[in-house]
């Protein structure tokens, strides 16, 4: 999930949290605070994904 | 009767099993071939396989460039290693801390380095703290950011080697009257970087392609440097097959290296 930062290195369509907020930080004055959500919305959708994965290795996991 | 579990993970194939696990061996080698002419085709096709765009490499200013370029790869992972395995240290005493005003900090800087993509803390040093006033130099706007996030990482890595290293381990030292810092440092920690040894090499290996970032800030390493021949030359596919020649090189002995660490001391 993290690696799809790098999309805002390549002219892909369509916007990305990364380069979203590297183009607020270049308009704006705004710079910190748009990171600082860009890095909670990251973090956030990590946990989820983490809890997500937690839930399903309980499901599967081999009882031996 | 069903089979036993060891039987069904490590026993050997049946016949069946191996006839169908020979028919996709084949099948998917024989498409990674169709893949890869195709790609070598087109490649042709568009002429950059043309003997005039690897001229370049006849000359020496071209293998000093790149040259130059490793040498600031390998500069910036160097330091980033340094600051990730100290910082990571730092990280895991702060998590097994009995404090929790210790505990708890650590935790979250952890969760925070590792949550965060590198690109997004090298833009941080790149374009906000600038305006904070805190200038770094491009090395450092690469360097730091990839140690920091590498630091969470390793951070991770030593605590799950230490809670490999067996109980009685710790158990036995107590008993010869050590306290608890001298039983990390001197029986827990050196075992548990044993177990950990591959993890982390893997880890260094990430870290070098991290530095690829490097042109970012426009830090000349060796991603930066291949760009500037490419933006001069027009010979796009030479350059990146050669710096990706150099990459697999350099993390190909950082691999070979670790296989002595990681072989047993007795």
């Amino acid at each position: 999930m993290l690696s799809t930062s790098l999309a805002s290195q390549v002219p892909l369509p369509g916007r990305e949290l990364t380069a979203l907020v590297a183009k607020i930080a270049n308009d704006s004055a705004a710079g910190i605070s748009a990171f600082a959500v860009a890095a909670a919305m990251y973090l956030v959708s990590g946990l989820l994904i983490a809890w997500a994965g937690a839930t399903l290795e309980k499901k599967v996991r081999i009882l031996r | 009767m069903s089979r036993a579990l060891e039987d069904i993970l490590f026993g050997d194939l049946n016949p069946k099993a191996q006839a169908i696990t020979r028919a996709v061996s084949v099948t998917v080698a024989a498409t990674l071939l169709v893949l890869v002419a195709g790609i070598v085709y087109r490649f042709h096709a568009a002429g950059q396989l043309d003997v005039r765009l690897w001229g370049l490499f006849a000359w020496k200013t071209t293998w000093a460039f790149l040259a130059k370029g490793l040498i600031g790869t390998l500069a910036s992972a160097a330091a980033a290693a340094v600051i990730a395995l100290v910082l990571g240290l730092v990280l895991l005493v702060g998590r097994r801390s009995r404090l929790r005003i210790v505990r708890w900090p650590a935790i979250a800087v952890i969760e925070f380095l590792r949550g965060v993509p590198t690109l997004l803390l090298i833009y941080v040093c790149f374009l906000v703290l600038p305006s904070a006033g805190i200038k770094l130099s491009a090395y450092w706007m690469l360097t730091l950011p990839v140690g920091l996030s590498t630091a969470a990482v390793v951070a991770e890595m030593y605590r799950a080697g230490v809670l490999a290293v067996p109980r009685g381990q710790t158990d036995a030292a107590r008993a010869l009257g050590l306290n608890r810092a001298r039983v990390f440092a001197h029986v827990v920690f050196p075992q548990a970087l044993r177990y950990i040894v591959p993890a982390l090499v893997a880890q260094l290996v990430i870290v070098v392609k991290d530095t690829t970032f490097g042109y970012v800030v426009t830090y000349g390493e060796l991603m930066q440097n291949a760009k500037v021949l490419i933006a001069n030359y027009r010979s796009l596919v030479p350059v990146y097959l050669a710096v990706a020649v150099l990459y697999c090189s350099v993390n190909y002995a950082i691999s070979s290296a670790s296989r002595r660490l990681g072989r047993p001391m007795h």
